[in-house]
């Protein structure tokens, strides 16, 4: 269990050595399932992908507490991803064969997220390029990666939280401009 | 909007704000509509921010992904497929087993029968046979003894007949039977009668064997004193003795010059073979 608190503090805090060894670890489980059910190994990484960014985000969320396994979680995530995957392809309801225990991890798990938010993330995209590389660093690593004053002030050279305070309210005052003109 | 009301909304969307200051802050955005557009663009920017975060996640790590195929990742074993394979193993093999088990006893059940039971070995007083001078002799038949033998090995019986022969003459061996392999002899001497029963049909061969070395022993041990007893004795009787009570008549086995006077009450059964060497 110690193990896979570290596991989630890495995946929440995006520690590329954490999802290196999860890469290493899981991949082979995620890839067994998409190839064992009509995928390829592009569908694979692509899956095991946006698994992680919905875990990144699942994690992240205060409120979230894993009640089971670690592995069970995540191979209940990347089959909901590739059952939903799989029903728009093929146009009707799929039954996966299974290698492993899975739960009901709930249906907004199981949207393809950046199919049905393809506008927003192009919109997105866009403004977070007029406020400038400085700006996104800030913006995503308060709003995102959920770092302190403190922490982003040291990773991007900043005297002081203050300084950081007072650059993180320009960017956002601008970025909500950008999205509500 | 200023730098504080923005603070005051991160920690609003944060899930920061309690009691009092919650209270406050959703009373204000009931009374102030400027607030409360900038309360809604703010969590709508945030929405967007993480959404965006995500995406940006997600393109870091596909590279990442990348340089991680090329190290490689640990090879897939499916617990629940091992599982289900080795519960497929045990029930394979428990069903064989209560095959292997039912053919078994099956074939034993039906290989029984064929199966030799060991004979018990219950008094079995020999067919008396009746003829005149059985008649006669009815009186001597006090020194009749019987003994009966396990069905041992070859050595093991023939080691456990004492043959003491005072007479030659009056020495013979009968096969009285023959009943699944185990053959039945009677052996005769000295008025005395021993019924053996063995698996081995050369029993009599044995038996006349020993008793031609009892009775040298005898003679050694008499110093010749009677010529009748140095008589090597052969083996008399080889034939198999049907179980009924045919007999010959006594008027043809006092004819028959190879047929040994028995003793009395010791008579010859059934057709008795007209090859006595005697």
């Amino acid at each position: 269990m110690k193990n896979e608190n570290h596991i989630i503090t890495g995946i929440k805090s995006g520690d590329s050595e954490v999802l290196k060894s999860v890469y290493s670890d899981y991949f082979g489980m995620v890839r067994n399932l998409v190839i064992k059910n009509s995928g390829s190994e592009l569908d694979a990484e692509d899956v095991f992908q946006d698994a992680l960014v919905i875990l990144f985000k699942k994690f992240n969320h205060s409120e979230f507490r894993l009640t089971v396994k670690f592995k069970t979680f995540l191979y209940s995530v990347c089959r909901n991803i590739w059952l939903t995957e799989l029903k728009v392809r093929s146009g009707k309801s799929i039954k996966l064969k299974d290698y492993e225990k899975h739960i009901d991890i709930g249906h907004e798990l199981a949207l393809n997220w950046k199919k049905t938010q393809e506008e927003t993330i192009q919109r997105m995209e866009n403004a977070m390029k007029y406020l400038g590389d400085k700006c996104q660093q800030i913006l995503l690593m308060f709003y995102y990666q959920k770092h302190s004053m403190q922490q982003i002030a040291t990773a991007l050279d900043y005297a002081d939280a203050d300084s950081v305070k007072t650059q993180k309210y320009k960017c956002i005052r601008q970025l909500k401009r950008s999205l509500n003109p | 909007m200023y730098e504080n009301d923005i603070a005051l909304i991160d920690a609003f969307i944060a899930g920061e704000l309690t009691g009092l200051d919650k209270h406050k802050f959703e009373m204000r955005v009931k009374e102030d509509l400027e607030f409360a557009k900038a309360v809604r663009h703010q969590i709508h920017a945030v929405e967007n921010l993480e959404l965006f975060g995500a995406v940006q996640m997600g393109t870091a790590l596909r590279a990442d992904m990348v340089d991680w195929k090329k190290e490689g990742f640990k090879p897939y074993k499916s617990e629940m497929l091992a599982k289900s394979t080795l519960v497929k193993i045990i029930s394979t093999i428990a069903v064989l087993s209560v095959i292997a088990g039912a053919v078994w006893y099956y074939t034993k059940r039906e290989e029984s029968p064929k199966e030799q039971k060991p004979l018990e070995l219950s008094p079995q007083k020999p067919a008396s046979i009746e003829t005149p001078e059985s008649r006669q002799n009815q009186v001597d038949s006090s020194i009749e003894t019987e003994s009966y033998t396990e069905l041992k090995t070859s050595e093991e019986q023939v080691a456990d007949i004492q043959l003491d022969i005072q007479d030659p003459t009056t020495f013979s061996i009968i096969e009285l039977s023959e009943v699944n392999g185990v053959y039945t002899y009677q052996i005769s001497h000295d008025g005395q009668v021993q019924i053996i029963k063995s698996q081995d049909p050369n029993m009599d061969d044995r038996l006349t064997k020993m008793a031609n070395e009892a009775i040298e022993e005898n003679v050694q041990s008499s110093n010749g004193s009677s010529a009748k007893n140095t008589k090597t004795i052969t083996k008399k009787v080889i034939s198999k003795q049907p179980q009924s009570n045919q007999t010959k008549p006594s008027s043809e086995l006092k004819k028959d010059p190879e047929i040994q006077p028995l003793p009395p009450a010791i008579k010859p059964r059934g057709d008795v073979e007209d090859d006595f060497p005697y």
